[in-house]
């Protein structure tokens, strides 16, 4: 290849790598730029929007249900008071307490949810039966109750009325002679 | 209450205006230079202008940073050529041989350079020579050829020093010259 092909290939790669690059928009581009940024800015906006809202709604529906809905213990009306005698020295003894039935929900029990059984007695303390003494004290009470004359001092006069002692016999005394004397000293 | 809160929102609105208007400056002043440069990776008005539109969405998401970005001729270069290159489809083959004839043809009806320049297959077969160099070549020669970019820009596009940026356009200049002459020199054997 001469001089003068060697400089046409070079000033014909000049001038096409100067056209390469400068192909001009058609008339406009900025307007259609703008327009079309704008309308995908506000969709992708929007989108992003929902989005949030429906997340918000969704958390807040899964709150309230939580807070609704979560499994939780009935309080239950102890009946401590009423189960213990009201007059231990008047020998009232209490009758058991019926069953105290656990508050029912308003709602109907749900399957998703296992309810906690309540183990605690219903009743405290623990109605048992007596036992042999407390039967025993039982009787004598209501012997005593039947003979007022034999009752138990109740107040403290009673306690402080003289009491009639009778006088003390003592026996006389035997004293019996010692055995002799006289051999000590051979002891 | 009131016109403390209506103070804010005067604030505000001058401030979306202010961003507005920035934006629409940035678009006017720098939307062409954005279209070269998806135009010479892409080769075609259609993908070129689509580019050109997702530079700018990403230009606009990134508002909060404006303040960060201090030369927006480069950052819209590079961003400009990331989309591009995203969107890059294998162009349709030309045969070099065919293309190489019509310009041998131009050249031997009395055609200038410009002219033959101008010729849609000539304009094919530049397009075939430069897609067949290796990458570290084919992309400084590519940004190269848009006027708008200095080598220290081509360099932040790239990633490369600007040092680097003018060998490399230098060595794919002289590989382009090669295989071209070779194409002549063949085509005038036949």
């Amino acid at each position: 290849m001469d001089d003068k092909e060697k400089r046409f290939v070079d000033e014909l790669l000049n001038a096409s790598l100067r056209r390469y690059a400068s192909a001009e928009p058609r008339p406009g581009l900025e307007g259609r730029v703008m327009a079309g940024v704008r309308a995908r800015y506000e969709r992708t906006r929007r989108r992003t929007v929902w989005a949030w809202a429906v997340g918000m709604a969704a958390t807040a529906a899964m709150i309230t249900l939580l807070v609704t809905e979560w499994p939780r213990h009935q309080p239950t009306q102890l009946p401590v008071a009423a189960k213990v005698p009201a007059n231990v020295f008047g020998l009232t003894v209490a009758k058991a307490a019926p069953p105290v039935q656990p508050l029912s929900s308003h709602r109907p029990a749900r399957p998703a949810f296992r309810r906690r059984v309540d183990s605690r007695p219903q009743q405290f303390p623990t109605p048992r039966p007596l036992s042999e003494q407390e039967k025993l004290l039982l009787v004598y009470a209501h012997s005593l109750e039947q003979s007022p004359g034999a009752a138990a001092p109740t107040t403290d006069q009673d306690f402080e009325r003289d009491v009639e002692i009778p006088p003390i016999r003592i026996a006389a005394i035997k004293i019996e002679p010692l055995a002799s004397t006289e051999n000590w000293g051979e002891k | 209450m009131a016109v403390m809160e209506q103070v804010i929102l005067n604030e505000a609105l001058l401030s979306a205006d202010a961003k507005n208007r920035e934006f629409e400056a940035a678009v006017r002043e720098h939307a062409r230079l954005v279209y070269r440069v998806a135009q010479a990776v892409l080769r075609n008005h259609h993908d070129a202008e689509d580019a050109v539109q997702e530079t700018f969405l990403r230009y606009l998401r990134q508002q909060p940073k404006w303040a960060e970005i201090h030369n927006l001729h480069a950052w819209l270069a590079k961003t400009a050529w990331r989309v591009a290159l995203d969107r890059l489809r294998q162009t349709v083959a030309v045969s070099l041989e065919d293309a190489a004839n019509v310009v041998r043809n131009l050249r031997a009806g009395g055609a200038s350079v410009d002219e033959v320049a101008a010729d849609r297959q000539m304009l094919a077969l530049v397009e075939r020579l430069i897609s067949g160099l290796p990458k570290e070549l084919r992309e400084p020669l590519t940004l190269s050829t848009i006027e708008e970019l200095t080598s220290a820009e081509i360099g932040e596009v790239l990633g490369i020093p600007e040092g680097s940026v003018r060998e490399r356009v230098s060595r794919a200049r002289a590989m382009l010259s090669e295989k071209l002459a070779a194409l002549m020199e063949k085509n005038r054997g036949r």
